[in-house]
């Protein structure tokens, strides 16, 4: 689950990152308003979320928000400030923010409000992901195999939920990709493979379809 | 607690009734005056009447109070209020009797011997008399006390009648004038206390009387120069809790992703994580006490420092930071200057700068604080080797809580709005230049030599 982070607090920034890492996210930071509309509106990166400060140099967060839904963006985004005034809160709600999260603010929080984003843009009425006899707990982090819990690693979680989430259609290589590591991570060129036989060595060797030159999808789990 | 109005009232009704009681003493005394002397004239003119008569002509047979006698004085009535008048011959016979003779015993005035006005018992009370001679006749009118006290009584309470019927009429005009022209204080202190402690109207002034007129001006002025106050420091409340959000929230975060981490290392670089957060915390609420501090500090500055003294201790105070960003602080300070204020707030000033300066000094940079004095002025140069900032930014960086774009240090931007406002209150100035030789700020500090 790749995630745009857009705050200037370097602090904040941090712990933002190492939490959401915590729970299996590909976090991207940038520090400032002009660098974070880039990154929203760059194709090759599909964020799955992003979250906003208000307050950034160069491009203030609304600002920031209002260009992106202009030019057609609908990427979930969480917008967390210091402005606690109703008038914030409504103008930053109508700028295009689908949630507001005022500072200071636990981690519990903030992640159980983007997981509640995510389920909204997928429909979906629980957080839980229920593919056959898999299920996939966002909340807990855990994989039960027919009621059964499966210890994954992280990288596997979100490869996992990755496919999932889209039951039906083929990830290409340089798709799960995107869904697995951030700017900074170096991409080993067995690594995906490694991760996907990992996977079917836990679940079963049915659990992950391979679609010779395409890609991969989720397979039928009985 | 004295009452204006209580006090008015009482004292002005005791002057009246003081002055009313003056009026009866003397109003009486004058009555006394005024009756005695009416009835002596009174008395003269009828032995003056009663001496031009003809006695001579009178028949022996005839009564000797004979009507015709006297017939343009009212004294042959038998009234007992009429004067008593007798007249003797040489021999001391008596040749005439007014009727009114019978109220003395023996039924006749009894000759006095004396000439002139006196006063005569005659046991049944004393009386005013008056006696002359003329043409060998003894003449004498007599009045009884009693009836000229009874003249004059009559005489004193007609005159005093009116006026102590008025006294209580004057008592009640006074009390209500007095009430009329109180009521708006009255009405001032009601206002007062009936408006709650966030008005800081004025009081109307309008109606109020002169001489309560600047006390209430006085009262209006004292009460905008206290919601410029309460103003500010709201303000500053505000600032200050709105300033420690974002340390909050990052202290929030850095504990809540402290049980996370699966290596030793990632732990200990997340507990590293926190102890900064919590240092940036506490220096800037060390920086909100001080700016509050030397806010509410106020009046003349009677201490002096010496500023070499100052910029040692302050260099000294840094070493620390400064080696660990590798930079190389160096003081320029050849004589002892002296500048008003006391150590602590001179080391505010020159500690912020001299942070500052550290802080944004890229590695192997050189910090240089410089000194000169001219004019009967102190001058105090930080100079770094930083970015430096854009000309909009040199004024807006000394806003309270203002952080220049793209700023990413911890700073609490409450640094250079502290040293401005210590700056100030010691009749100096500061301001911000970019450096013209290589990058880099200068902060300049002019502060009075004393």
């Amino acid at each position: 689950m790749r995630l745009l982070l857009i705050e200037d607090d370097r602090m904040i920034g941090e712990s933002l990152v190492r939490g959401l890492r915590d729970d299996g996210y590909v976090v991207d930071w940038v520090k400032d308003g002009a660098a974070g509309l880039a990154a929203i509106q760059d194709p090759a990166t599909p964020y799955a979320i992003a979250v906003l400060d208000w307050n950034l140099p160069r491009k203030d967060g609304l600002t920031v928000l209002k260009a992106a839904r202009r030019a057609g963006n609908t990427i979930p985004v969480l917008m967390i400030t210091a402005r606690d005034e109703l008038a914030d809160r409504v103008s930053g709600l109508d700028g295009g923010a689908d949630d507001y999260l005022v500072k200071p603010f636990e981690l519990a929080e903030l992640k159980a409000r983007l997981r509640s984003l995510l389920r909204r843009r997928d429909g979906r009425a629980s957080s839980e992901v229920i593919h056959g006899a898999i299920v996939l707990d966002p909340v807990t982090h855990t994989v039960k195999l027919h009621d059964t819990p499966v210890a994954v690693t992280s990288r596997e979680f979100a490869l996992l939920r990755a496919l999932m989430e889209r039951p039906g259609s083929v990830l290409s290589r340089t798709q799960i990709e995107e869904h697995l590591y951030g700017w900074e991570t170096e991409v080993q060129s067995n690594a995906i493979e490694f991760t996907i036989h990992s996977l079917r060595r836990k679940l079963g060797s049915g659990v992950i379809e391979n679609v010779r030159g395409v890609g991969w999808r989720i397979g039928l789990v009985s | 607690m004295k009452s204006l109005r209580r006090g008015l009232t009482t004292w002005l009704c005791a002057a009246v009734a003081g002055v009313g009681a003056l009026c009866v003493v003397v109003g009486n005394w004058q009555a006394h005056r005024e009756t005695q002397s009416q009835l002596d004239y009174q008395m003269e003119q009828v032995a003056r009447i009663v001496a031009a008569q003809d006695f001579s002509a009178r028949k022996q047979s005839e009564p000797l109070d004979g009507p015709d006698i006297l017939p343009r004085v009212n004294i042959n009535h038998d009234n007992e209020d009429d004067l008593i008048v007798i007249v003797r011959d040489a021999g001391g016979q008596v040749v005439y009797a007014s009727k009114s003779n019978r109220h003395i015993p023996g039924g006749l005035l009894p000759a006095s011997g004396e000439l002139g006005f006196h006063i005569k018992d005659f046991g049944t009370g004393q009386y005013r008399m008056f006696s002359a001679q003329s043409n060998g006749l003894n003449i004498e009118v007599a009045l009884s006390m009693d009836m000229i006290s009874e003249v004059e009584s009559g005489v004193a309470l007609a005159t005093l009648l009116p006026m102590v019927l008025l006294l209580p009429v004057l008592a009640l005009v006074i009390g209500v004038v007095i009430r009329r022209h109180v009521a708006p204080l009255d009405a001032s202190a009601a206002a007062l206390a009936q408006r709650p402690p966030s008005s800081f109207e004025d009081l109307p002034v309008e109606n109020l009387p002169a001489e309560v007129r600047p006390l209430v001006e006085e009262i209006n002025r004292l009460m905008r120069r206290v919601e410029t106050t309460v103003v500010r420091e709201k303000q500053f409340v505000t600032d200050a809790a709105h300033a420690l959000r974002t340390p909050l929230t990052a202290l929030q975060l850095q504990v809540d992703v402290l049980d996370g981490g699966r290596d030793e290392q990632e732990k200990a670089a997340r507990l590293a994580e926190l102890r900064t957060g919590l240092r940036r915390i506490i220096r800037l609420s060390e920086q909100l006490l001080s700016l509050a501090r030397n806010e509410s500090a106020a009046g003349p500055i009677e201490e002096k420092t010496d500023l070499r003294q100052g910029l040692d201790d302050v260099s000294q105070l840094y070493a620390d930071a400064a080696r660990a960003g590798n930079v190389r602080v160096q003081v320029e300070c050849d004589a002892p200057v002296f500048v008003p204020g006391n150590p602590r707030r001179l080391g505010l000033i020159l500690g912020n700068l001299v942070e500052n300066a550290i802080r944004y000094s890229p590695v192997g940079g050189a910090v240089s604080l410089r000194t000169s004095v001219a004019g009967g002025r102190a001058r105090i140069e930080v100079w770094d080797e930083g970015v430096g900032l854009a000309p909009t930014e040199l004024e807006r960086v000394f806003e309270r809580f203002y952080r220049a774009p793209g700023d990413t240090s911890n700073g609490s931007g409450l640094g250079l709005s502290t040293v401005d406002s210590i700056v100030r209150q010691l009749g100096g100035s500061v301001w911000l230049e970019n450096r013209a030789d290589t990058s880099g700020l200068i902060a300049i500090v002019t502060l009075p030599v004393v």
